[in-house]
This record gives C-alpha cells, sequence and structure tokens, in this order.
C-alpha cells in the first residue's frame, strides 16, 4: 500500500462539480480526436468489410423467390396448413402467377431455388410453365393441373411452396447441417446418402488440429533456440523463418507440387539413397496437404511464442535449479508455464487459418482431403448456391467466435495473473 | 591478508586454484583460493568484469572452472550438478515464478525434495513469519512491491535451509531507503539463523555495514580479503584504498624507511610520512601516497598533528553534517577534506587559506596504481 493515499484533498462539492466538467470537456477533446483519427479506418472496414460480410450471411436466410414470383399463391397458402385439404383457389392462384411469370421471364429463379430444395421441382415447373397461361375456358384448375402432371395432386409438391411462403428460411441452415424437412414438416437428419457438410466440417477441424499440432511440435523448440541465442545469430535465423513468410501463398504450394511430386527432389533423393524402390505418394493426398500447410503455418506459431519467449528471463530456469529442481523439470515447470499465452496465442491463429484454407488442400489434396471452404467456393462459384454458401460460411465464422472466446477466457484470465 | 588456513576445520566452502576462462585466450578468474567460513557473512566486492559474479556461478554449479576445484563441506563440487548442490540462491532481478503464488514459490524447493505436505505447509508458514509477509501468501508476485518481492525472494533460497545462501547484488534494483532497509533484514537474518552467506555487489557501503569479511575483487583476482574495518582503514593496495571510500592521492618515491615507516618525496618537493601498507616496499621505489579526508584536521591544536600543510580552498560544500573542502595541496588541486559541521569555523569559504594536518599513522603508502 502506497503511504501517500493518507492525506485526502478536501474539496467542496462545488469544486468537485467544476473539476468534473473540466475533466469531462478535456477527455471529450481527446476522445474526439482520437475518432477522427481512425474515422477513415472505421468507414473502409464498415463499407468494405462489415458490410459486404453481413449482406452476404444474410443470404443464408433471405428466401425471395418464391414470394417475389408467386405472390398471389403465396396469399393463398397463408390459410392453407399442410394436411389440410388442397382446393381450387390454390390452383387457381398458382396459375395466375405462373401465367405472369412465363411473360415476364421471371420463373428461372424460382426453378432453381426449389430444385435446391427439391430435385424434381425443376421439370415440375417447367413442364406446368409450358403449358401457362391455362386456356380462359378452364373452370377447374385442380384437375387441370393434376392433368399436366400427377404430381400437383400430392401435397408434398404444395408443402414445399407453403415452407417458402415467407421471406426468411432456414433450408439453407438445415442443409448445412446435413437436416431437412420431412413430408410432415418436421426436421429430421437428412440420411447418410445426402449428409455430407457434417462429415467436412469434422475433416476440417480435425486437418486443421493436426497442423495446428505439427507446427507446435516444429516451432516450440525453434522458437526457444531463437530467444536464447545471441542476437546476432538468432536475426539470421528468424530472417529464414519470415522468408517463406513474404513469398506468395500460391508460389509455394506450387512449389511443394514439385517438390513433392512423383518425379520430384524428395522422392528422387528417397530413391538415390536407397530408401524407397517406388516412389512414394506425397502429393494429391493428406499428407501433401500436411506437408505444405504445415510449412505455411509455422511462422504463425515461431512468432507469438517467440515474442512471449523473448520476454522470460533465464534466471527463472536457474532459480529453479538453484532450488534443488532437475534442469527438464525446472524447464517443464517454470519456464513452460510463462510461454503458455504465446503458444496458445500460436495455436489459436494457426488452427483459425487453417480451418479456413482452401487453395493448398485444392491444388495439393486428393478429392477426400478438401476442407470446408472448398466447398463455399464450390457453391458460391460453381453451383450458384449462394445461401448455401453463405450458410456454411456462416457455421464457420460461429466456430472461429466461439474459438476465440474460449481462448480470451483461457488466456485472457492467465494474463492477469502474469502480470 | 588473512590467508587460507588449511587446518581450519570450520571452513564451508573452499576454493583451490580456481580459474575461468571464457574464451580460451584470457581469463575472467585467475587463480582464486579463497576458503569461507560457517556462518559467516562474505562480500565479494568489485568493479564489474572484476570476477566475482563469475566465482558465485561457479559456487552455485552454473559455470564450470576451467582449472581448479572448489569444495563444499569437504566434499568435491567437480561432479556434483547444480540442482545437487543444495545452495541457496537469491537473484538481483528476484526470479520469483509469476504464475505461482508466493505461497507456491516457497513451497516449490520443499516439493521438489518430496517432503510431506503438512510439513510443506509448516515450513512456508515460518518462512513467510521470518520476513513478515504472513498475509501475503496467496498473492502472486506481481502484485507485491519491489521490497516485498526481494523478502519473498530471500525467503525461498532459506526455506529448504541450504548449506550457503548466495546472493547476486540482491539489492541492485531497489531505491536507496529501501535498499538500506533491505540490508538490515538481511544482516538481522543472517544473524537469527546462523546460515553462511556469500553475498555479491559493486556497492561498497553494502560491503562495509553488512559483511564480516570482504574480499575485494580486481582484474579477476583477489585484491585483500579482510574484515570492512581493516579493509577501510588499513588496505595494502592503492585499488583497495581507492575502490572503498574516498582518498587524497598523490606520487612520489621512497626516500627513508624506518620502523614500518616510511618517508616520501612528493613531486613537488614536499615530504609526507606514513605507513608502508606492504612490508616489500624500499627506498627508492615509486609509490603512491593516500590519505582519507575526514582524517585531515583544520587548524589542528599545536603538537596534535604529526605533519602540516597550508592549502587554497578551491570549492565548499556544504552537506548538512559535514562540510568538504578541496584544497590545492602540494600542488594538488583535489585535495579533499572533509569535517563534521561541528569543527568547521563559519568564515572558511572558498579563497581562504587554512593550515591543515594530520598523524602520519593514517597515511597509508601503497604501490603505484594509476
Amino acid at each position: 500500500m502506497s503511504q501517500m493515499a493518507i492525506t485526502k484533498p478536501v474539496m467542496s462539492a462545488g469544486e468537485v462539480a467544476t473539476l468534473q466538467t473540466k475533466f469531462a470537456k478535456s477527455t471529450k477533446r481527446n476522445k474526439v480526436k482520437a475518432f477522427v483519427l481512425v474515422l477513415p479506418l472505421v468507414l473502409f472496414l464498415l463499407l468494405l468489410f462489415v458490410a459486404p460480410i453481413l449482406s452476404f450471411l444474410n443470404k443464408s436466410i433471405e428466401n425471395p423467390e418464391v414470394i417475389s414470383v408467386l405472390p398471389i399463391t403465396t396469399e393463398q397458402l397463408r390459410d392453407w396448413e399442410v394436411g389440410q385439404p388442397l382446393h381450387e383457389g390454390l390452383y387457381k392462384a398458382l396459375a395466375q402467377d405462373l401465367a405472369k411469370a412465363k411473360q415476364a421471364r421471371t420463373s428461372g429463379d424460382l426453378m432453381r431455388r426449389l430444385n435446391f430444395e427439391e430435385p424434381g421441382a425443376r421439370s415440375l415447373l417447367s413442364k406446368t410453365l409450358r403449358k401457362m397461361p391455362l386456356p380462359e375456358t378452364v373452370t377447374a384448375y385442380q384437375a387441370e393441373f393434376e392433368k399436366i402432371d400427377g404430381r400437383w395432386a400430392d401435397p408434398a409438391a404444395w408443402a414445399l411452396l407453403k415452407r417458402n411462403a415467407g421471406e426468411y428460411t432456414d433450408f439453407y441452415l438445415l442443409t448445412a447441417l446435413d437436416m431437412k424437412y420431412n413430408e410432415r414438416n418436421e426436421i429430421v437428419s437428412a440420411g447418410a446418402s445426402e449428409s455430407i457438410f457434417l462429415d467436412i466440417y469434422l475433416r476440417t477441424f480435425k486437418m486443421a488440429l493436426v497442423v495446428t499440432l505439427c507446427t507446435l511440435i516444429l516451432a516450440y523448440p525453434l522458437a526457444y533456440l531463437l530467444a536464447t541465442l545471441p542476437a546476432k545469430t538468432s536475426n539470421l535465423l528468424m530472417i529464414l523463418v519470415l522468408l517463406p513468410f513474404w513469398t506468395s501463398l500460391l508460389v509455394r504450394t506450387a512449389a511443394w507440387i514439385v517438390l513433392l511430386q512423383n518425379g520430384g527432389i524428395i522422392n528422387g533423393f528417397l530413391m538415390w539413397a536407397g530408401f524407397i524402390e517406388q516412389p512414394v505418394q506425397l502429393v494429391f493426398n493428406r499428407i501433401g496437404v500436411y506437408i505444405a500447410m504445415v510449412h505455411i503455418m509455422l511462422p504463425f506459431m515461431i512468432l507469438p511464442i517467440y515474442s512471449v519467449m523473448k520476454g522470460i528471463s533465464p534466471t527463472y530456469v536457474r532459480a529453479a535449479v538453484s532450488l534443488g529442481c532437475h534442469p527438464i523439470s525446472s524447464f517443464w515447470k517454470v519456464y513452460f508455464p510463462q510461454t503458455v499465452a504465446g503458444v496458445s496465442a500460436g495455436c489459436l491463429l494457426v488452427f483459425i487459418t487453417s480451418i479456413g484454407y482452401y487453395i493448398t488442400p485444392a491444388l495439393l489434396g486428393g478429392p477426400k482431403d478438401q476442407m470446408i471452404s472448398y466447398f463455399i467456393a464450390f457453391y458460391t462459384n460453381g453451383s450458384i448456391n449462394w445461401g448455401l454458401a453463405a450458410a456454411l460460411g456462416g457455421f464457420l465464422l460461429l466456430a472461429t467466435l466461439i474459438l476465440y472466446a474460449v481462448y480470451n477466457r483461457l488466456v485472457g484470465s492467465g494474463k492477469v495473473r502474469l502480470a | 591478508m588473512s590467508g587460507p588456513d588449511s587446518n581450519n576445520t570450520d571452513i564451508l566452502v573452499r576454493f583451490r586454484n580456481v580459474q575461468k576462462s571464457y574464451d580460451g585466450r584470457s581469463m575472467i578468474v585467475k587463480n582464486l583460493n579463497l576458503d569461507i567460513q560457517h556462518g559467516e557473512f562474505l562480500t565479494l566486492l568489485g568493479p564489474s568484469g572484476s570476477g566475482k559474479t563469475t566465482s558465485l556461478m561457479m559456487l552455485a554449479g552454473f559455470e564450470t572452472p576451467t582449472s581448479g576445484t572448489i569444495e563444499l563441506a569437504g566434499r568435491s563440487l567437480d561432479d556434483v550438478p547444480a540442482y545437487k548442490r543444495n545452495i541457496g540462491m537469491v537473484f538481483q532481478n528476484y526470479a520469483l515464478f509469476p504464475h505461482m503464488t508466493v505461497a507456491e514459490n516457497l513451497a516449490f524447493p520443499l516439493k521438489v525434495r518430496g517432503l510431506g505436505k503438512d510439513e510443506i505447509k509448516k515450513r512456508v508458514e515460518n518462512g513467510l513469519a521470518m520476513v513478515q509477509l504472513n498475509q501475503f501468501g496467496n498473492r502472486f508476485p506481481g502484485q507485491l512491491s519491489g521490497g516485498q518481492q526481494q523478502r519473498v525472494a530471500l525467503a525461498r533460497a532459506l526455506v529448504f535451509e541450504p548449506q550457503v545462501v548466495l546472493m547476486d547484488e540482491p539489492l541492485g534494483a531497489l531505491d536507496k531507503q529501501l535498499r538500506e532497509h533491505m540490508q538490515y533484514e538481511i544482516k538481522r537474518l543472517h544473524n537469527k539463523l546462523g546460515i553462511t552467506v556469500v553475498y555479491v555487489t559493486h556497492d561498497q557501503g553494502e560491503a562495509l555495514t553488512m559483511s564480516d569479511r570482504v574480499a575485494v575483487f580486481n582484474d579477476g583476482v583477489i585484491q585483500q580479503i579482510d574484515s570492512p574495518e581493516t579493509l577501510y582503514e588499513r588496505p595494502t593496495t592503492a585499488f583497495v584504498a581507492n575502490f572503498i571510500g574516498e582518498n587524497n592521492r598523490t606520487h612520489g618515491r621512497i626516500t627513508k624507511v624506518e620502523n614500518g615507516y616510511g618517508t616520501v618525496l612528493l613531486e613537488n618537493g614536499s615530504q609526507m610520512e606514513g605507513v608502508l601498507a606492504n612490508q616489500a616496499l624500499k627506498t627508492g621505489d615509486m609509490v603512491s601516497v593516500s590519505i582519507r579526508p575526514e582524517r585531515v584536521v583544520i587548524d589542528p591544536p599545536a603538537g596534535s598533528a604529526e605533519q602540516n600543510g597550508q592549502g587554497e580552498i578551491l570549492e565548499f560544500v556544504y552537506f548538512g553534517d559535514h562540510v568538504r573542502l578541496r584544497l590545492n595541496l602540494y600542488d594538488n588541486p583535489n585535495f579533499v577534506v572533509k569535517q563534521p559541521i561541528a569543527l568547521v569555523s563559519q568564515t572558511l569559504k572558498a579563497g581562504s587559506r587554512i593550515n591543515v594536518g594530520w598523524k602520519r599513522e593514517f597515511v597509508r603508502i601503497l604501490d603505484p596504481y594509476q
């Protein structure tokens, strides 16, 4: 306890009030200044980073197709529940909507959207559209529709429309978790043949975990060496660590293909040295992905651990040894606990970056080594299913945020202890 | 010099012809022979690079002697690794483990030794009580002040009852007031527990106030090892006279040697008499002559001084309890006189000429150290 706190300044209430206003004024000026300084960056981030991400994430729940193309049907469906009998009004409304859609050529989005959810919806709709508009003489719309295609008699087709007669849908989110609605509008698991994403999430996390552990095993001793060597040598080594860091990711990945392929340097050397007789498959499989990812992620692990180790005085281990502890045990009991903050920062950094990896598995892996980002890219560029891409990306972002929160809890409280 | 007495059974630590070189070309410790007695407070004092810390580290086991042997309680330490030496150590920056509480820090050496839980608890409590930190067991070192951390470090080095406690400039990081307070605290613990302490410092004040004996290091060699009083009053080398306390030094040549006293002809032609610090000095040798500023008396009563001089005051500095005068005496413009305030006439000021005198027993004739 400081001894200076004994004498308290005696101030009247009025003086305190003036001081408070003065203080508020002076701090306000500083706050405004600080805000103005970061304003360009804030605007940049909001306009080009936060807003696009939010709007894209919104795509995972947006459902504009049915309500915009089939407005009258949507209105009719509001009063109809799955399980109730189908009635003439529904068919008439659909006939009007489809006739208008055909004229305005807006049916494409609708067909694509419904086909995501129910394969066959596209053929049903295009078959029906060809018959639109129905002749004026038609009075029994239901019979007419059933004549076009028997599937219109099935309540399942109407359940599909009913499900999507709203502004928002949970279809993409459920699909991303390998779930779907059954005919009775209940959420069920999608079944083995349609389930892929949970396995891919699992694969993504598993691969990221393996990469994180490998980098940790390689980085920890190296960081220790860097932190304990004389500055001259450690600077040189540090440049060697950072050199790949400054090279393009694509170039490094391509370089690994050259090194690892069957006729590449590594196989060539192993065969020359007589370790193997046939080339080992090192690329276009899991091994290749791991080798390249570990190499790319290594600096992200080394740097945080190194910066923490740099601040740990070697006298701690000496002190432990002088107190009778074996040097190896001293390292483990005294040095290692102080590096935990750096280790967890490095692991988090590597893990989070790894679960978002796309290029390296795409180039160096086989079909069974692709991570979730590959599928996000596929649904964004390939099949133009942005809703599903946004849902898959949203869950990835969620996983990242949860990891970060966990890290903050673990290391945040640790920092207080170390302070 | 109190030379090593090989028959003394009270000797705990013995350095025998210890040498240490870091680069194979120059030696940081040159042929060190040093005996440390049971229960004594020995300080290794010297400028940085003089080999004092290296000697301490060799005793602790963190450095290996290039040649020679160190013995602890009659047993060679050559093949004993640092963690088995049972030597306590206090580091300059405390080296308290930041991720453990104060109590865990104290328990660390006891746990390593496999003591029982109750025994550890008891010893930790005693250790904390010893440094008056009973209330702080659950705090982390980062939550303590520098002085409190230092006391924890002390308690941790003592709690496992080591044979020797080494302290490597333990008070270097503290401010002046706290440092003085901690000096007394360490001294008190030493007296109370009867432990053997080897203390390294470059602060001569610290060395003088705390130690039973002080070994003054320079250039990898012990210049003199003696009690603080002997060291201060009867330095045997010009380095020691110069390093410990202030002294007025002039140079000259011995013209006469008699009964341990010598007469020196100074460079300006005056003569000074003093004690020969080294019996090997003989007529004709170039020497330095040293007298402490506080042994010089202003206007000595007739017959009380054996030697007199007259000089002009060049500088007059008031220190509250004493004054410091810089005189031009024997053509030496840096001749300093320190007088208690009670003995100083109020008319003295810069520019006045004064008489000074001293007894010849306070003058030391030493080697011509530059």
